[in-house]
């Protein structure tokens, strides 16, 4: 089926089938999926210009549906994502200016590339061995999988930090937070995400649990909510620039919508532990595909 | 041969294979009508006011996410379906 705005000719079924995957991931583990949906989009013949815009589109629409049921679920801090939202934005541009500045050397690509390699291996062996170790802590120390955190060391040290305002937030189990913590954390996770070219939610999901303490499953939810906002403004800052084809999306987000559905929902069947241990192996994806691309762009410019 | 699954695990399974079947059927006809419908229209904003084109593809990617979302929920409320929360 042809997409005109792409000049593009795909089956749509194909799309569907992408967003569908990347929708349980998203659902289930908080994610953007772009990782994901990119690399295959591309596969089936979208431009690369559309294939980052587009994906950004289909992203929304689907964190809203997830994000929606997660609500329901009790699985989103409104007054955490919205906060976060605000360190978010200034980080991204922070993020975008780093890479300007890294593109004036000549070497942003491969600069980009490896430090998105290093940080997402340094997210996924951390958590890996975190999550590893909260499943010993329920088996031998006999504590609640809501408590089984096998790193509390940072955590312990923000919640010592007095720095005025401090603010509750009862949705996320937290009653004394500074919100200079809060908007820290969303500006690290935005200058990531507007450095590596990503969504954040493989950043922003660890960092919320880690970080801040906040329980797995209002982790995944609140990051969801913020994927909504941060995703719908680069749709548009895509879209001005004519890099987005909309019925690619809209037809994507049909199976994202089913896939988001089924991941939230399971949401409810795993404990906070195992979920991060499943997770802990995305940014090891991720990162396989991005060495795979600069190694391959190395080879091709070798030729 | 009874099943290993506890009855709420298999109401759940129940309710999300319905929920699927449901989806399915729904996007499958949502989505001829989208490419039949808003491929014309779409295209030409795209040609001519990219802002308008921009505002109008959030709009429709918000609504068709909350439509998705709420659409199923009636129906299997209709159909006297517990839902799987």
């Amino acid at each position: 089926m042809e997409f005109p705005i792409a000049g593009v000719v795909v089956n749509p079924a194909f799309l569907a089938s992408i967003g569908f995957v990347v929708g349980i991931l998203g659902g289930f583990f908080g994610v953007g999926g772009g990782f994901i949906a990119g690399p295959m989009m591309f596969l089936a013949g979208v431009p690369m210009n559309f294939v980052v815009g587009t994906d950004l589109a289909h992203m929304t629409g689907k964190s809203i549906v997830a994000a929606r049921r997660h609500r329901v679920l009790g699985h989103v801090d409104v007054r955490l994502g919205a906060l976060m939202i605000i360190g978010t934005v200034v980080g991204v541009e922070c993020g975008a200016q780093l890479v300007e500045l890294f593109k004036r050397t000549g070497q942003a690509n491969q600069i980009i590339g490896w430090a998105y390699v290093v940080i997402m291996l340094g997210v996924g062996a951390f958590t890996l061995t975190e999550s590893l170790r909260a499943i010993r802590m329920i088996h031998t120390d006999k504590i609640s999988a809501a408590e089984a955190v096998g790193f509390t060391g940072i955590t312990r040290r923000v919640r010592l930090l007095r720095i005025k305002p401090m603010i509750s937030l009862p949705a996320s189990g937290i009653q004394s937070i500074s919100l200079w913590v809060i908007l820290l954390a969303g500006f690290i996770s935005g200058v990531l995400a507007g450095f590596l070219g990503v969504g954040g939610g493989f950043i922003r999901m660890p960092m919320l649990v880690y970080v801040l303490g906040v329980p797995t499953h209002v982790a995944i939810g609140t990051d969801l909510f913020e994927i909504i906002f941060s995703a719908g403004f680069g749709t548009i800052t895509h879209a001005i620039k004519g890099n987005v084809d909309i019925l690619i999306a809209l037809i994507m987000q049909t199976g994202a919508a089913i896939g988001a559905q089924i991941g939230a929902m399971s949401t409810r069947h795993f404990a906070g532990p195992r979920i991060r241990l499943w997770f802990s192996f995305l940014p090891f994806i991720g990162a396989a595909l991005v060495i795979w691309r600069l190694v391959g762009t190395g080879a091709s410019a070798a030729h | 041969m009874p099943s290993d699954h506890p009855p709420a695990q298999r109401f759940s399974i129940r309710n999300l294979v319905i929920e699927l079947l449901l989806y399915g059927i729904l996007v499958t006809l949502y989505a001829l009508l989208v490419l039949r419908w808003l491929s014309t229209p779409l295209q030409a904003l795209f040609r001519e006011n990219l802002t308008v084109y921009a505002l109008a593809g959030l709009a429709l990617i918000v609504a068709q996410g909350v439509l998705l979302e709420r659409l199923t929920s009636f129906l299997l409320a209709r159909l006297g379906v517990q839902h799987f929360e």
